[in-house]
């Protein structure tokens, strides 16, 4: 017994690294198994100026994909928590309110407890308040700061870039 | 009994304790020793961190410089290219005025100037890359042909004929040595001497066992004072 809870202490961690919705799922589910196209923003000039002073560093792509209908917009972002990208579909409706956040790939060792809508819940409703910040305080996990913070960064990135698709 | 514990307890520590001090007075002055800067290579060293053989994929030459894949990694010349998925190098080709550099698992667009634009993911895995009759991106997985749309933001499976496949060649052998030279220098003495301070460098019964030390020190720290209170009360 003691044995077999120490093995899962070792390689807990190790199988957390993983994939659970591919984005394509995600999306078809997201629009009711109707997805739109996909649609591209270019993060160019001021835009670019924005998103990287919400990142707190360079965005590495010069576009980004997110799929539009009736309003809705549905953004999948990778941002580094520690080492590696976490990849979030998330959500925002047509009065620029949070919807959904949903991780769709965790690939670090640590911090995947950000996975679960106990945290994710709380982005619910959150909308953009002029400085780009988030409307409401999010709780972070404790031991997963890294993480937690990354998925604050994909959600205020999603929320600008709704507002500013159309530019 | 408080003596005993005192004595036990610090007899059970002791290498422990010792061996706390001295990395710990190394890690303290990491920048006074260069400890960062001291590098170990050596086999023992890269076994037990794990530090795998570069494992060169084939390459393809675009614009005078090699696109090519090192173990997960992707290259272009000297530049990584952040891919999302760790995946091996499958092939490179140039359309238009975009790189598009396929892996295992995803196409990644590129300026020619190496600027990173998107990434397309495939569910299957990619084997091969081309070019359809109409120019169109073509990729071979092992389930089946996929045209990549224009704006490289979605597949569909092939309606035209016509594919050429690109066929990468090996990297020269002068090239990789450079590589090596660059890349493959060891750890450093800072992250050894940490991991062996924190225990790490045994896994996690490493940790716990230095966790299990910083306990006895707390509890040889009270005991000690217990017999410090009680030698005073005696005299």
């Amino acid at each position: 017994m003691n044995k077999k809870w120490l093995l899962l202490v070792l390689f807990v961690p190790a199988l957390q690294a993983k994939t659970y919705i591919q984005p394509e799922d995600h999306i078809r589910a997201a629009f009711a198994g109707h997805p739109p196209a996909a649609s591209v923003l270019w993060i160019t000039n001021q835009i670019k100026e924005d998103i990287n002073k919400i990142l707190g560093h360079s965005y590495h792509k010069l576009r980004v994909k997110f799929w539009e209908k009736s309003g809705k917009t549905l953004w999948i972002l990778d941002e580094i928590g520690r080492e590696k990208y976490i990849t979030t579909g998330i959500m925002v409706n047509h009065r620029s309110q949070v919807e959904d956040v949903t991780v769709l790939a965790f690939r670090e060792s640590r911090g995947w407890e950000v996975k679960y809508e106990f945290f994710t819940s709380q982005f619910n409703g959150v909308t953009q308040k002029p400085n780009m910040a988030l409307s409401k305080n999010v709780d972070a996990i404790t031991g997963a700061t890294l993480s937690t913070n990354a998925l604050k960064r994909q959600v205020r990135m999603a929320l600008y870039l709704h507002a500013n698709r159309k530019k | 009994m408080l003596h005993k514990l005192h004595r036990y307890m610090g007899l059970i520590s002791f290498v422990a304790l010792f061996w706390l001090a001295i990395s710990g007075l190394f890690l303290n002055h990491t920048q006074t020793f260069k400890l960062s800067e001291r590098r170990i290579d050596n086999a023992f060293v890269a076994k037990f961190y794990g530090i795998h053989k570069l494992m060169f994929t084939q390459a393809i030459r675009l614009g005078g410089e090699w696109i090519f894949g090192i173990n997960n990694d992707i290259y272009w010349g000297d530049k990584k290219i952040p891919a999302k998925h760790d995946a091996a190098f499958v092939s490179a080709i140039q359309k238009d005025n975009l790189v598009i550099i396929a892996t295992k698992k995803e196409l990644l667009i590129l300026t020619q100037a190496g600027e990173y634009i998107d990434n397309l993911g495939i569910k299957n895995e990619i084997q091969k890359l081309g070019l359809d009759g109409r120019h169109n991106v073509v990729v071979e997985t092992k389930d089946n042909c996929l045209t990549i749309n224009q704006e490289y933001t979605a597949s569909a499976h092939c309606s035209e004929g016509g594919q050429v496949w690109v066929q990468p060649h090996a990297l020269a052998d002068e090239f990789k040595d450079r590589f090596k030279e660059k890349w493959q220098n060891g750890i450093s003495l800072e992250r050894i001497l940490l991991d062996a301070h924190s225990g790490r460098i045994l896994g996690i019964m490493g940790v716990y066992l230095i966790d299990i030390v910083a306990i006895f020190m707390v509890v040889i720290g009270f005991s000690g004072f217990l017999i410090w209170l009680k030698t005073k009360a005696g005299s």
